[in-house]
């Protein structure tokens, strides 16, 4: 530490006083003056120590000063330090020269003059001093070199791998992103930002920063910073790059809240020569201003991100055209598939037409067979009368078999109206309150004779408690009828058909049971289809048309019942359970408030039974049966209600008894319900013009549900009636809440 | 069913086998051809009439089409396998009344084809007619 604070001088003589002399003279702070009493001893110190100037004296025994200067200059460490020698000969003479050509600096003569001595050691103290200075600079400056060398090198390694970065990168705003970051880092700025314009020059379309701590509040701006607007419309306008520190006026924002912006730093985006856009840098990090080295490097990056950024939008552009040309690709195939598909559902179509046709074919050769049969035989029997050789038992056969077939022929032209009136949606039915028990015994009647020539055991259990089903009492019958024949025809001899009723809350089930040839799997499905038979071969035992479940099947559904069917198998015996809805308990002709607590049971929701409490009802149908049903269920829910079977009736009973609401039927006689409601609209009073009305008929068809909307008829409810669906349109009609 | 001889059949007189699974025109036709003179026998399917014909050696076989087990068709088929039946007239009489249904009769081997119903006196003669050109 020593040397490196005090300038050291050495001082050779082998006389102490001398020594001493020399001492006392250069005396002074920040030197350190060392004493060699030989050439020896300075020679040995100078081998590890810096010495700004030598005084030596020349007549010295041993090595003398000029041998000791010689000895110094032969070293390469000490060649160069400077020597003043000191000598009592005035005359200098040899030792004059000598001493100069080995380089001593000066000569002093004995006797010292100490100002002299002084000055001159001050003059290369001084120097040497200055020297020391130059080499601390000089070092300072290879060290400041290597440093402006490593931060250029790291710089240029950014500038390499953000050149990576905007190659590799094929999404122009990603190209932005990158380049912004990196321009930051590499420049060396708080925050950054790119912005891509408009084609008008104005507006922005692209607008991203950054700053060099993203968490901090100066992240991410969403927007131009205020204080730089003026100086990036400048930078837009004239095209270059431009640089400003705090004094410029351009930073200034004229918003005085605005963060205040010591540096600027902006280049141009440039495409053939035009702004597109622009790269800003704010406040450069640990220095005021931005250099002009930092200025021509923004330059330069911005016009590498042009030429990325412009390469970006030309791969997406590309991008964008192949996947137009993919997915019109995509498009033509799935047109092409779904051509394909329609090709295929177009067959489907036609081997489904086929099908049906062939299954029609085969209906009608039926159809003809069996309608030829009977017939062929009461011809036939009927030639043999005429004949009139017959004898008596015979023309008892020939009656019974003639009258036998044209039954069975008169049931065969039945089922195949019902069949047409099914087609075409003409099977309606008077709907009454039907008991089902009584029905199905007189079903069961009517085949007795059939099991009992077959000797079958027909068991029945009837729990249907007392359940009545609102419907046809005919087609009820006839429902069971056929799934009574069915059972009996298609059991063998002494087998066993079991019908059994069964009340399940508000509905009630029926189930048909035999010991028969029972259904095929593969039939099973298709068992009430029209047509259909599981059989359709020459060689079948059991003849028939195959319309009977199918009538069936749509009879149950006109009576809002289900059917199902259950079999084994082949010789496993079938099942067919039918359900309907349990309806009023039996019909009555007054509605009396007995009848209604009956009636409150009949598949109605709980709480259905105050829904239309302090409601007037009227109810008009010529049918007095269907009268007394509507009047049994709109009481059921609370409501007063008043029968007419006319309209005539009803138009004086709206004037009169003031119903809140109108429940009329469409076809009655005389004058029907469209020329009703049409009479009450037109009406001079003003409760007859407003009074809601449902409409309520068994014409079930679109057109007849138009048709009675636009005679005034607020709703339209089909029958058979659904006394739960007529409640809910009456209560929705009323703005009840149900 | 089994086949049986009627009681007013006169061995001399032409033997008519009647095929038929309905019973009430098979009754009727046995009645009819008993009146017309006929010796009738009665088979109500394929398999009944194929061994009733080769143990009665009927002069005329009319053969309904739909039975159930073999049909009428399979029926003409199998007798015309057998030498004894093989030129035996064969009436094909049938409730199916498409053309196709008499080539098919035609194709297994009848001679000739009725549809149902039909007019006693146009069979008779068509019997007739086939007896005597035996």
């Amino acid at each position: 530490m020593e040397s490196e604070s005090q300038i050291n001088i050495l001082m050779v003589d082998d006389s102490p006083t001398n020594l001493l002399a020399l001492e006392a003279i250069l005396q002074g702070p920040e030197r350190n003056l060392v004493s060699a009493a030989s050439g020896d001893d300075a020679l040995r110190y100078l081998l590890d120590n810096e010495v700004a100037v030598i005084l030596m004296d020349v007549y010295m025994p041993g090595l003398d000063g000029l041998e000791t200067a010689e000895m110094i200059r032969g070293r390469d460490r000490s060649r160069n330090i400077p020597i003043i020698f000191l000598t009592a000969d005035s005359t200098g003479g040899r030792h004059l020269s000598r001493g100069y050509s080995l380089g001593a600096v000066d000569y002093i003569v004995k006797p010292i003059e100490p100002d002299i001595l002084r000055s001159k050691v001050a003059v290369f103290v001084e120097l040497f001093k200055k020297t020391q200075e130059i080499e601390r600079q000089a070092q300072l400056l290879k060290e400041k070199n290597l440093e402006l060398e490593n931060a250029n090198l790291a710089r240029l390694n950014m500038l390499i791998d953000l050149g990576h970065k905007l190659a590799a990168e094929h999404d122009p705003s990603r190209v932005l992103e990158n380049f912004c970051r990196s321009a930051r880092q590499i420049v060396e700025a708080e925050e950054a930002g790119v912005g891509v314009m408009n084609g008008d020059g104005e507006t922005l379309s692209y607008f991203f920063s950054c700053a060099w701590n993203e968490d901090s509040a100066t992240g991410y701006r969403t927007t131009v910073p205020k204080s730089a607007e003026r100086a990036l419309k400048d930078l837009t306008i004239k095209g270059r790059p431009l640089r400003l520190n705090e004094s410029d006026d351009l930073l200034h924002p004229r918003r005085k809240n605005s963060k205040v912006v010591h540096s600027f730093l902006g280049a141009p985006i440039l495409s053939a020569s035009k702004v597109r856009g622009w790269i800003y840098l704010l406040n450069k990090v640990n220095a005021n201003d931005f250099t002009e080295a930092d200025e021509r490097l923004a330059a330069t990056l911005a016009t590498q991100v042009a030429i990325a950024h412009e390469n970006a939008r030309l791969y997406s552009d590309a991008q964008l055209h192949a996947s137009e040309l993919q997915s019109e690709i995509a498009e033509r195939k799935q047109a092409e598939e779904e051509r394909a598909q329609l090709l295929l559902s177009e067959r489907a179509a036609r081997a489904e037409a086929e099908h049906a046709n062939r299954t029609k074919d085969e209906f009608l050769a039926t159809l003809s067979h069996e309608l030829r049969t009977p017939l062929s035989a009461i011809l036939g029997w009927s030639h043999l009368v005429r004949s009139g050789k017959l004898d008596k038992p015979q023309m008892s056969r020939a009656y019974e078999t003639i009258e036998r077939n044209a039954r069975a022929q008169s049931q065969l032209i039945d089922d195949l109206l019902d069949v047409s009136r099914i087609i075409t949606g003409k099977l309606q039915i008077e709907p009454e309150s039907v008991d089902l028990g009584s029905v199905i015994q007189a079903a069961i009647d009517s085949v007795r004779p059939a099991f009992e020539a077959k000797a079958i055991k027909f068991e029945t259990q009837m729990e249907s408690g007392g359940c009545s089903v609102p419907g046809d009492a005919n087609r009820l019958q006839q429902i069971f009828w056929n799934l009574f024949s069915n059972a009996v025809k298609f059991t063998p001899q002494e087998g066993q058909v079991r019908v059994q009723a069964k009340r399940r809350g508000q509905r009630v089930n029926i189930s048909v049971s035999d010991s028969g040839i029972g259904i095929s799997p593969e039939f099973l499905p298709y068992i009430f289809d029209r047509f259909r038979q599981a059989d359709g071969s020459t060689t079948r035992i059991h003849g028939g048309l195959g319309l009977g479940l199918s009538i069936v099947k749509h009879l149950v559904q006109v009576h809002q019942g289900s059917i199902e069917v259950k079999s084994e198998g082949i010789d496993k015996g079938a099942t067919f359970i039918v359900s309907f809805p349990c309806a009023a308990a039996a019909p009555a002709r007054t509605v009396d408030n007995a009848r209604n607590d009956g009636l409150k049971n009949q598949g109605l929701p709980v709480g259905f039974s105050t829904i239309l409490k302090q409601l007037r009802i009227l109810v008009v149908d010529d049918e007095p049966d269907t009268c007394e049903l509507l009047a049994a269920i709109l009481t059921g829910c609370g409501s007063e209600v008043k029968c007419c079977e006319s309209a005539a009736e009803a138009i004086k009973a709206v004037r009169n008894w003031k119903p809140d609401l109108l429940v009329s039927d469409i076809g009655m006689p005389n004058e029907d319900g469209y020329s009703l409601i049409e009479k009450l609209r037109k009406s001079r009073s003003k409760q007859a013009r407003q009074i809601p009305a449902v409409a309520l008929t068994a014409y079930a068809t679109n057109d007849d549900r138009e048709r009675a909307l636009a005679a005034g008829f607020q709703l339209h409810v089909a029958k058979p009636v659904d006394p739960e669906k007529l409640v809910r349109s009456v209560a929705t009609t009323m703005g009840r809440k149900i | 069913m089994m086949t049986r001889e009627t009681e007013e059949s006169r061995p001399l007189n032409p033997t008519i086998m009647v095929v038929e699974d309905f019973e009430d025109t098979r009754l009727m036709m046995k009645f009819w051809l008993q009146r017309e003179g006929y010796r009738v026998v009665e088979a109500a399917d394929g398999e009944q009439a194929i061994q009733a014909a080769l143990r009665e050696a009927p002069d005329l076989i009319i053969m309904d089409v739909e039975m159930p087990g073999m049909d009428g068709l399979a029926a003409t088929r199998r007798m015309r396998q057998h030498e004894s039946l093989r030129h035996v007239p064969i009436v094909t009489v049938s409730a199916y009344t498409a053309d196709e249904y008499r080539t098919a009769a035609l194709e297994a081997g009848s001679t000739d084809y009725v549809s149902t119903p039909f007019e006693p006196a146009a069979l008779g003669k068509l019997i007739e007619k086939l007896l005597s050109a035996k």
